[in-house]
């Protein structure tokens, strides 16, 4: 679920005829005097945040003279609050409350109702959950059959059982239909009013917000401008947004990724291992057990639901991007369904091309299930002579997660121990090349449907001593790029459009190059935007 | 017996035409499962391993006599109108793999089938499997695993994860024991069919003895199945291990549903409830299959 901020739910209400405070959102206490001449000088300023709970830690503050609030302001902007840096404030007209109550449109997945379920109190403005323990009798809880819509009248009545006059019940069930509105129209999770209040003009107005919208549903909506449609409640970081790329651009599969820490000054002081699954339980199951076992992770990957070679590579170039991560964590911990070849291939063009920036890495790979036997031939076969601290394991050890831990354990303590030390830059491993205007005559070439390029070097090519490697491999594991013609690979299509829907980006001509050939083909997969991050950060990599 | 699907089950596979729809039919058909008609709008008159396709799910009945289960293997942003279309042409049970599919179009899916008083497994299920008498959806893949990871029995499997429910399945067997039929819900915020809903017809089951719970934090499934058991709606031995222990709240763990906001979503708190209403509890996946034993005295 996507959170909006209460002043982007704030607006939405706004547009759609529900009534909210004057107000206005600011950057900088610059901004307050122009504010106040709109709304006057008696106002609420609240920290915008995605947490709940800012009231207790001082998020809410009141005042009623220009210097108090430039003063409330400078303060709030900058400071840490549940967590998050505040960079926003919203500031509203100060109101003056006779009752508040409150109010939230809400998914249910009970059993009982899978579906979409009012809750309504005449005690607003605290902790709803505190509420229905204590004075449950003070809450309405109305499940609504999603094909028919709400019913204004039963809604009235509900709230009337609750002690509230017909009038004022009648009023209260509008302002539910119109949130209700809302909710089917942006396809919301959740739309919450806590409180909603009656003021003493007679007005009802929604004080605060909290409105999430599915995620799922996104595509939908770009009217609300949302950049990264992830459930985190804290701002989104600049590796995620990038590796949010990676998933939006292509529909094949899922790369998850989230940084379990925010700050990357904070990964880069050092002590933390990135950490990869392959599907959400298995990335649950283990990422548990080192927590309990007390590793600090920089990172949580979730590689799943069949990707592209490409696209798991693309995530774990993100992750190994951090600054001085101690360890790379691979774990497949769960008997997968999924064809797990395309993770083999993108494993070893990652930590092949890693292990030149950081000789001596400690990595653990599990990988159990489907394809499994195939899959650790290509990871033995591709990682062997690579300069790195590697183990393998497969479903004899896939709910062993201690024993894999002590391993890992082991290969970090002796790469802290010995040799951990980077050599060259990290931009050798971040910037994707391919060769240069001159030497690309001796290329056969082309660009996959991501973006990629595929290079086959022909004065290096040995085909057909080789067998034809590529050409084989491409034919059984992907959908046929290539093919022989004079003795010699080819591409299977002059047209670059055709060869992009040919290539299904699964990195095995490059792999079985390697291994039986010369060598002589080159996959670039660049990452979108990797480049000017990790540039910025440049001075924290050692 | 075994629950939601046997080898009478009749199947039909929307999307049959698809790259992933002509996989999946494959697998279906090598495990033995009746896959009687496919449906792909247009592409009448066409056979997938000779399963002949027709263009709506109505002419499908139609041509091949009745359905008792439609597979859907159709992209999220149009999976809404292909499970409406099999709803109303009388398909009782309707399986939905797809992931990320608009919460809203669930509901409408959902209430659908709630009126016509069927059920949809999923969205986001890898789909379900009778061991030794048919497999629906993608679970297992590759032939030799499932001949490894699914034998037949009587321990009935409920997974909130995919690769949940193949594990646990492995683990059994491996064991010595075996399935009779093992669901994975999907992974989506709200599914079609619960874990409380599952458990009420594995206690139906003669042939289930016991079952075993793959859960998560996050989300009501475990704490109403605590419900149904206190209420004695389930009475046979239950084990559960819950994931995702120990992980920060506030943040989304690759499924839509899992996720911490409230101390009824942690996992020690799913783990009390549950034990309280007699359940047994496993700490790691490791211990399931010696618990489910020790309990059938195996």
């Amino acid at each position: 679920m996507v959170r909006l901020y209460e002043y982007q739910g704030k607006q939405i209400l706004k547009d759609n005829g529900v009534p909210v405070p004057e107000g206005y959102v600011i950057f900088r206490a610059n901004d307050v005097a122009t504010v106040l001449d709109r709304i006057g000088k008696n106002v609420a300023i609240k920290a915008q945040l995605l947490t709940t709970g800012r009231l207790k830690a001082g998020g809410i503050r009141f005042a009623s003279s220009i210097n108090e609030v430039v003063s409330i302001v400078n303060d709030m902007i900058g400071k840490e609050i549940k967590g998050t840096r505040v960079d926003k404030v919203l500031i509203e007209e100060k109101l003056e409350i006779v009752k508040e109550f409150f109010i939230s449109i809400t998914v249910s997945d009970s059993y009982k109702i899978k579906g979409p379920i009012i809750l309504f109190s005449t005690e607003g403005g605290v902790n709803i959950e505190e509420v229905a323990e204590k004075h449950p009798e003070k809450i309405l809880a109305m499940p609504i059959d999603y094909l028919k819509g709400i019913d204004r009248d039963d809604v009235k009545k509900g709230i009337m059982r609750l002690g509230v006059p017909e009038n004022l019940a009648e009023q209260l069930a509008d302002f539910v239909a119109k949130l209700y509105d809302v909710f089917k129209k942006y396809d919301a999770h959740t739309v919450e009013v806590n409180p909603l209040v009656l003021t003493k003009d007679g007005r009802l107005l929604a004080a605060d917000c909290r409105i999430t919208i599915d995620d799922s549903s996104m595509y939908r909506h770009p009217e609300l401008g949302i950049e990264v449609p992830r459930d985190i409640a804290r701002p989104i970081t600049e590796f995620e947004k990038m590796a949010w790329k990676i998933e939006e651009s292509d529909y094949r599969g899922v790369c998850y990724f989230m940084q379990f820490v925010s700050d990357v000054n904070e990964i880069a002081r050092g002590g933390y291992i990135a950490f990869h699954g392959i599907g959400g339980g298995a990335c649950m199951l283990a990422s548990e057990v080192l927590l309990r076992r007390g590793f600090k992770l920089a990172t949580y990957l979730d590689t799943s639901g069949n990707p592209t070679a490409f696209k798991v590579y693309r995530g774990m170039k993100v992750s190994l991007s951090l600054p001085n991560i101690d360890g790379y964590y691979l774990a497949g911990a769960v008997i997968a369904n999924q064809e797990q070849w395309y993770h083999g291939f993108a494993i070893v063009k990652a930590f092949r091309e890693y292990s030149k920036y950081k000789p001596g890495f400690p990595v653990v790979i599990l990988i159990a299930g489907n394809k499994e036997a195939e899959t650790h031939r290509i990871i033995t076969e591709g990682l062997k002579d690579v300069p790195l601290r590697w183990e393998l394991y497969g479903r004899e050890k896939v709910l062993d997660i201690d024993f894999i831990t002590d391993r890992f354990s082991k290969l970090v303590e002796g790469y802290k121990g010995g040799d951990a030390k980077a050599v060259g830059s990290v931009m050798d491993f971040v910037e994707a090349k391919g060769p240069s205007e001159d030497e690309l005559r001796d290329y056969l070439w082309f660009k996959t449907s991501t973006g990629g390029e595929v290079y086959v070097n022909l004065k290096r090519c040995v085909a057909p001593n080789c067998g034809f490697a590529c050409v084989k491999a491409c034919r059984w594991m992907g959908t046929g790029a290539l093919k022989v013609e004079r003795g010699k690979p080819s591409l299977a299509s002059r047209d670059p459009e055709s060869l992009r829907r040919l290539c299904s980006e699964c990195l095995a001509c490059e792999f079985y190059c390697m291994v039986r050939g010369s060598n002589a083909i080159r996959i670039v997969v660049p990452v979108q935007g990797l480049v000017d991050v990790v540039s910025k950060y440049l001075h924290l990599y050692r | 017996m075994a629950i939601l699907v046997n080898e009478k089950t009749r199947v039909l596979v929307q999307g049959i035409t698809g790259r992933t729809g002509a996989f999946g039919t494959r697998a279906m058909l090598e495990y033995g499962t009746k896959v009687v008609a496919g449906v792909t709008p247009g592409r009448r008159g066409e056979n997938v391993w000779g399963v002949p396709v027709f263009n709506t799910v109505k002419e499908a009945i139609d041509e091949v006599g009745p359905i008792d289960l439609s597979v859907t293997f159709v992209p999220a942003p149009q999976v809404k109108d292909a499970v409406i279309e099999a709803l109303e042409a009388g398909i009782k049970t309707i399986v939905v793999p797809a992931e990320r599919v608009p919460l809203h179009d669930i509901l409408a899916m959902v209430g659908r089938a709630k009126a016509l008083n069927a059920r949809i497994i999923g969205p986001g299920s890898l789909g379900l499997i009778s061991p030794g008498k048919a497999s629906v959806g993608w679970i297992g893949g590759a032939r030799e695993l499932i001949e490894d990871s699914f034998r037949p029995g009587d321990i009935g499997v409920i997974s909130r994860s995919g690769g949940g429910v193949t594990t646990i399945c492995w683990l059994l067997s491996q064991a010595g024991l075996g399935i009779s039929t093992a669901v994975h819900v999907g992974t989506e915020p709200v599914v079609g069919t619960t874990g409380a809903e599952l458990l009420r017809e594995f206690q139906k089951d003669d042939e289930t003895h016991a079952v075993v719970v793959f859960g998560e934090v996050g989300g009501l499934m475990e704490l109403e199945m605590a419900e149904i058991m206190r209420k004695g709606e389930y009475e046979k031995p239950i084990v559960f291990y819950i994931a995702g222990r120990m992980l920060p709240s506030g943040m989304r763990f690759s499924h839509a549903s899992a996720i911490i906001e409230r101390r009824s979503d942690t996992a020690e708190y799913k783990e009390k409830l549950l034990e309280e209403a007699g359940g047994f509890i496993a700490k790691r996946p490791m211990e399931i299959a010696e618990i489910v034993k020790k309990i059938l005295r195996r």
